[in-house]
């Protein structure tokens, strides 16, 4: 034996030695290390001796010392680490560890130098493979991979392909690729080394190949090298891997689609396939195979044979259903789970786990039905919400306290996926479980979803009729002032209505009523519905009851509303009376008018639309004091504004009483009606006004019909009315020679021209009244003021009556009897200077004559043209006779003669101009019929010596009827 | 408000229904106040219609009267009564305001009104009543009505014309009668008072053609002599003016409107004695408003 082999054999015994070394028990470890490194001390002193020796010239030697110092190195760095984790932690933290390993690391440095020695001293030494070898573990010890990696890699260059160091160096590189999952490449190293060593980690190294394969999709080659390894595991020779190829196998099996075979694969071997698929599945798990996992667990369940066994699968499969969004599945699963929890057969663990799920699957499956995604999917998110619904379900069941909130939760659910009747169900039941659960948050949301349920389009009609009600009672009772019972309120009162609960509806008011006792809106709304159906139900009482309420201020209600429920109770007070009047039962609806009117409970709108109908019944009747007096109180009653309603009922109703001669009476109707309607637009207020006054008069009180013509103006009665009613007024005073009045009277009128006309013949017997009692003056001036009025009129082209005509020419005439008179006072004298003096003045005054009388003319009395006539006739006849009949005196016949001669031919014209007149006179007279006593001084021929006069004792002949035909 | 009143006015003032009351009557004390009405008596029943060929007194003519188909106002108080207890219902209610019996006519107006109220000889004679008791401005209200219901109805225009001439305003009279005597050319009143102004004032021949008229329907109204009479002893015929006179019973001399002139006809006939002795006969006490002429001519008659 050589040296060199000699070593050679010393370097395996050694590392012979150190892998036996792992194979020393535990207790004997501390022991064996001692023992160890004592021996190797032994050998380093040798080495390094005969290093020593030989200058270091022998790199085998220098390689030894490198072995046994990397030995000595793990053994101390083994004793270190004992030692340190022995301590307490805290003192352990504290540590220099640098120090603490100090001796440890200063064996494994002078390793390294001595191989890096060698490599740098050696360069050509052949067993170089060797030393990197050794740095390659060495660096491993320092956790310096990519430096051992390199030197193992260096290793397997430096060392004879297929020699111990070579291969094991490919082990060591296989293994750390595989840890790195570079699956390529340790699959080449792997199958290479395998090929060479065959010792008892065969077995753990082909299994780490087999995977490899398998990562690498090499199913076949994984399968059967991991069958390979089973077998070689039941051979003592090697390490057992067959508890992980059992678990592993059917992995393999499965990822290749193939679980057909693992169940094979465990059948053979007698395994319990169930319980080793379903360690395949955990570990299928582990490894992110979920897929897999799923597809082992289907599988394990078709061969469990407990339910314990299968309470795990499906514990198993619910987890995984759940990372898959397989939510049917995942249910089915819970159900199981939840079917074997009611068993007592659940684990708290479990139970937990059970409930984490099915919490989470509901929440998820809420918030998936409630997602715009389903939107447009109703059946997917009906689905969703019955799931979850479901999950919900059993969480109530699991956590019986809480089952109120998954009833909530299920019942927003099924509100987002808009199966609002469901909710609605679901509110309620999660409404009453809140509530004995004392839990006012919930209960709270429950009502809110309830309500929102109930008010959602969809909702079905039976829903609606069974929980809406109790919804709406619940929110009020609640929350009774909230902005929602609010609208709550009103909602419920209108059903309450829908329903003719007319009880439950009120009791809704007046709750409405004490929680918002300022919502005199709503409150009126609520009221008039109330009202309606109490009309509808021709409840008079009760309506009545509710006007009294609002009377004595228990319901505020708008003044206009309150006039309407007035206007309602008397309609209905009204309506019965009404149907006796148009069937023709009016004594009896006159009876009850009148009972109407004098019942102390009748409003006063009530009283007054009686009187009113009680007054149109008498006016039916014909019964004039009973219309006078029913229309007198309905009048009182009424506002001007129903007056101007009925002014014409009134109208006629005044107009009968009228008829029937009551003139107090009508002129007063008209006097009211007239005071009613004055400010306001009337299409009879000038008649009512002319109808009073003239009534009045008419019955002798004057003094009323001036009341009433005085107020014509402020009345807005048109001018010409009130003027009439002035006029009316002063010639009932005249014919009732009421002088000291009709003064005041005229005097009241005499700036309104248009009136001047017709005062002018009541002046004129005012006039004469004033002289006839000695008041001349006064007469006189009222005369002045007469003419005064008629050049006024005249001017202002007023129509003068006859009647005033006549006064004027009257009044002219006097000045025309003044000139007359002066005619005939002259006389006619000689001698012939005087004679012609007076002849000349008789010509000038008959001159003034002729002008005064053509005044008179002017007028346009009938009367008077035929005075001014009849005096122009006489005075020009007149003055003709005198001037005729005149002899001068003393003088001789021719004188005479001639003279008479001369004034015939003076008075020739005069004459013919006189009898002109009398043509002209007779002409008018007959033309105009005027009708005057000096008429037959023209008309008759012969003038009688007593002017006659014809009377009729009897006065003008009245005329009763038409008479015969 | 204005709906409901509405309503009620209407369905009191058109419904009129002879159904007797069957809801049985409580016996409030309204019931026994109204216990004297009937739902009859609701009903407005049928009015009378104006008809003008019966619009005259029948049985009431008289033969001194040619005006006592239209006009009762001349009759003796015993054709007036039987004017009153006739069939006649509108002549019933003049007659009983002719005789005074306002009380009375006022009831019977009140009875008829509701058949009569649209009837303008009812509201005619309405009118006269208030005339007759001295209250024109009632009657002209009546004759007005009467006229509103019947403008061209004659007789209230010929007694507005009356109330006229009473009144002093005679040229308005005369066109009142004019237009009623116009409007009817068969109605003798409006004629007779047309007659009767025309003579007042001179117009002889147009009094006169009216009269003949008149004296052709009757030749025994004295009325209508007595004036034929006047007409020509205004002319100065006398002759013609005794013959007309002499138709006039003795006892109507008593008359003024018939004395006076008579007794100043025959003496400007030359018949003093018999002048003054128809003078004699004049009723002084009954003068009216002719006292003064009656002086007149008892001055000329030199008595």
């Amino acid at each position: 034996m050589t040296a060199s082999l000699r070593k050679t054999f010393f370097i395996l015994f050694l590392l012979l030695s150190i892998v036996t070394v792992r194979e020393v028990k535990a207790n004997d470890v501390a022991q064996r290390r001692s023992q160890l490194i004592a021996v190797i001390d032994e050998e380093l002193k040798e080495v390094t001796r005969l290093n020593r020796q030989t200058k270091s010239r022998n790199p085998r030697l220098l390689l030894r010392m490198a072995e046994l110092l990397l030995e000595k190195a793990r053994h101390i760095k083994e004793q270190e680490n004992e030692r340190f984790l022995s301590l307490p932690s805290e003192k352990r933290v504290k540590l220099n560890k640098n120090r603490f390993f100090k001796d440890s690391n200063k064996y494994f440095i002078q390793a390294q130098r001595t191989c890096l020695f060698i490599l740098k001293r050696h360069k050509s030494f052949k067993e170089k493979g060797h030393v990197y070898y050794i740095l390659a573990y060495n660096a491993k010890e320092f956790q310096q991979h990519e430096k051992a990696k390199n030197y193992f890699k260096y290793a397997i260059r430096n060392s004879r392909k297929g020699g111990e160091v070579n291969s094991k160096s490919r082990l060591a590189l296989a293994e750390i690729y595989y840890n790195e999952q570079r699956y390529s490449k340790s699959i080449p190293l792997y199958e290479s080394a395998l090929r060479k060593i065959n010792d008892k980690w065969w077995t753990k190294d082909s299994f780490n190949l087999a995977w490899s394969y398998f990562r690498t999709k090499k199913f076949d080659r994984a399968i059967a090298l991991m069958k390979k390894v089973y077998a070689r595991s039941k051979d003592s020779k090697y390490v057992d891997m067959s508890h992980l190829v059992e678990r592993d196998i059917a992995y393999f099996y499965t990822e290749s689609g193939n679980t057909s075979e693992a169940v094979k694969f465990y059948k053979e071997r007698g395994g319990d396939i169930s319980k080793n698929l379903l360690k395949v599945s955990n570990y299928l798990v582990n490894q992110g195979k979920f897929t897999a996992a799923e597809r082992t667990l289907s599988e394990a369940l078709k061969y469990s044979k407990s339910e314990i066994e299968r309470l795990e699968i499906y514990y198993q499969l619910m987890s995984l259903y759940e990372r898959f969004g397989k939510y049917g599945k995942h249910l089915d699963a819970a159900q199981k789970l939840y079917a074997y929890h009611k068993k007592g057969m659940l684990s708290a663990n479990q139970l937990e786990s059970l409930k984490y799920h099915v919490q989470k699957m509901a929440a998820l499956l809420q918030k998936q039905a409630a997602a715009k995604r389903y939107e447009t999917q109703p059946k997917i998110r009906s689905l969703k919400a019955k799931q979850a619904e479901t999950y919900f379900g059993i969480l109530a069941d699991l956590n019986p306290s809480k089952g109120f909130m998954a009833n909530f939760h299920a019942a927003e659910t099924n509100f987002a996926a808009k199966n609002f009747d469901r909710s609605a169900q679901l509110y309620a039941q999660a409404y009453n479980e809140s509530s004995a659960a004392g839990n006012k948050k919930i209960l709270n949301l429950s009502l809110n979803g309830l309500l929102a349920s109930l008010g959602s389009k969809g909702v079905s009609e039976a829903t609606k009729s069974r929980y809406l009600e109790s919804a709406y009672l619940a929110t009020i009772k609640n929350e009774p002032t909230s902005k929602r019972s609010y609208k709550i309120y009103q909602r419920l009162f209108s059903s309450y209505m829908e329903k003719k609960d007319v009880d439950n509806a009120e009791k809704t008011l007046n709750a409405f009523k004490g929680s918002f006792p300022r919502d005199y809106k709503t409150q009126e709304a609520m009221l008039a519905q109330v009202m309606e159906h109490y009309k509808q139900a021709n409840n008079e009482s009760m309506i009545k009851a509710y006007v009294q309420r609002i009377n004595r201020g228990e319901f505020k209600v708008s003044k206009g509303y309150a006039k309407k429920l007035k206007l309602l109770l008397l309609t209905m007070q009204f309506d019965d009376v009404e149907k006796l009047n148009s069937t023709g039962e009016k004594k009896q609806a006159l009876i009850d008018y009148v009972q109407i009117y004098k019942a102390p409970e009748s409003s006063e709108d009530a009283r007054k639309n009686a009187a009113y109908n009680i007054a149109t019944l008498f006016y039916q009747l014909g019964d004039a004091e009973r219309t006078y007096k029913w229309s007198k109180e309905a009048l009182n009653l009424m506002s001007n504004r129903d007056v101007s309603k009925f002014e014409s009922s009134f109208l006629a109703m005044a107009t009968d009483v009228f008829g029937k001669r009551r003139f107090s009476e009508a002129a007063e109707l008209n006097a009211i009606l007239l005071k009613k309607v004055c400010k306001r637009k009337s299409r009879n207020k000038k008649n009512f006004f002319k109808n009073a006054h003239v009534i009045y008069l008419a019955n002798g009180d004057y003094k009323s019909a001036q009341n009433i013509v005085d107020s014509g103006n402020a009345c807005g009665i048109p001018s010409s009315f009130v003027r009439e009613g002035q006029i009316d007024l002063i010639k009932y005073l005249v014919s009732n020679k009421n002088w000291g009045i009709l003064k005041d009277r005229i005097n009241s009128v005499r700036n309104d021209s248009s009136v001047l006309p017709e005062i002018i013949y009541p002046m004129s017997q005012l006039a004469e009244a004033l002289k006839q009692s000695g008041r001349i003056e006064d007469g006189r001036a009222i005369e002045s003021e007469i003419l005064n009025f008629y050049t006024t009129a005249k001017r202002g082209r007023k129509d003068i009556p006859l009647e005033a005509l006549d006064v004027v020419a009257d009044l002219k005439m006097r000045n025309l009897r003044v000139e007359v008179s002066k005619l005939n006072s002259i006389k006619l004298t000689f001698p012939e200077k005087l004679y012609n003096d007076s002849l000349k003045a008789k010509f000038a005054q008959l001159d003034r004559v002729t002008s005064t009388a053509l005044k008179i003319l002017e007028v346009g009395s009938g009367r008077g043209i035929v005075a001014a006539y009849k005096y122009l006739v006489e005075s020009y006849e007149g003055v003709g006779a005198d001037i005729r009949g005149f002899t001068p005196p003393d003088k001789s016949e021719d004188y005479i003669k001639s003279f008479k001669k001369s004034m015939t031919d003076l008075t020739n014209p005069l004459l013919a101009k006189a009898r002109d007149f009398r043509k002209e006179a007779v002409g008018q007279i007959s033309k105009s019929n005027i009708l005057s006593i000096d008429n037959n001084y023209f008309l008759q021929s012969k003038q009688l010596p007593v002017p006659p006069e014809h009377f009729y004792s009897r006065g003008a002949v009245l005329m009763d009827r038409g008479g015969k035909r | 408000m204005k709906n409901l009143f509405c309503l009620s006015l209407i369905l009191l003032l058109v419904t009129s229904c002879g159904s007797s009351s069957k809801k049985s009557e409580n016996q409030s004390p309204e019931s026994q106040e109204f216990s004297w009405i009937e739902n009859n008596d609701f009903e407005s029943g049928e009015t009378v219609k104006y008809d003008e060929n019966s619009d005259l007194f029948e049985g009431s003519e008289s033969s001194y009267d040619s005006l006592s188909s239209e006009s009762i106002a001349r009759l003796p108080e015993f054709k007036l009564e039987v004017v009153a207890t006739s069939k006649d219902t509108i002549g019933k209610v003049i007659s009983l305001c002719y005789q005074k019996k306002f009380k009375e006519a006022s009831q019977v107006m009140d009875s008829l009104f509701k058949k009569y109220k649209n009837h303008p000889a009812y509201w005619n004679q309405v009118g006269t009543c208030f005339f007759l008791q001295g209250n024109m401005r009632g009657a002209l209200l009546y004759y007005n009505k009467s006229l509103s219901l019947n403008k061209n109805y004659a007789p209230p225009i010929n007694n507005l014309g009356v109330i006229y001439q009473k009144d002093g305003r005679e040229q308005k009279a005369l066109l009142a009668f004019k237009k009623a005597s116009e409007l009817n050319s068969f109605s003798l009143t409006p004629i007779f008072n047309l007659s009767q102004m025309y003579l007042k004032y001179g117009f002889t021949d147009k009094a006169r053609s009216l009269l003949a008229a008149l004296f052709k329907k009757n030749g025994k109204d004295m009325d209508v002599i007595n004036s034929l009479a006047v007409s020509y002893m205004i002319e100065g015929n006398y002759t013609e003016a005794l013959k007309w006179y002499d138709k006039i019973p003795r006892d109507l001399h008593s008359r003024y409107d018939i004395g006076i002139n008579y007794a100043l006809t025959l003496k400007l006939s030359g018949r003093v004695k018999d002048a003054q002795t128809v003078f004699e006969r004049i009723n002084v006490t009954k003068l009216g408003d002719s006292s003064t002429y009656y002086g007149k001519v008892k001055r000329y008659l030199e008595l």
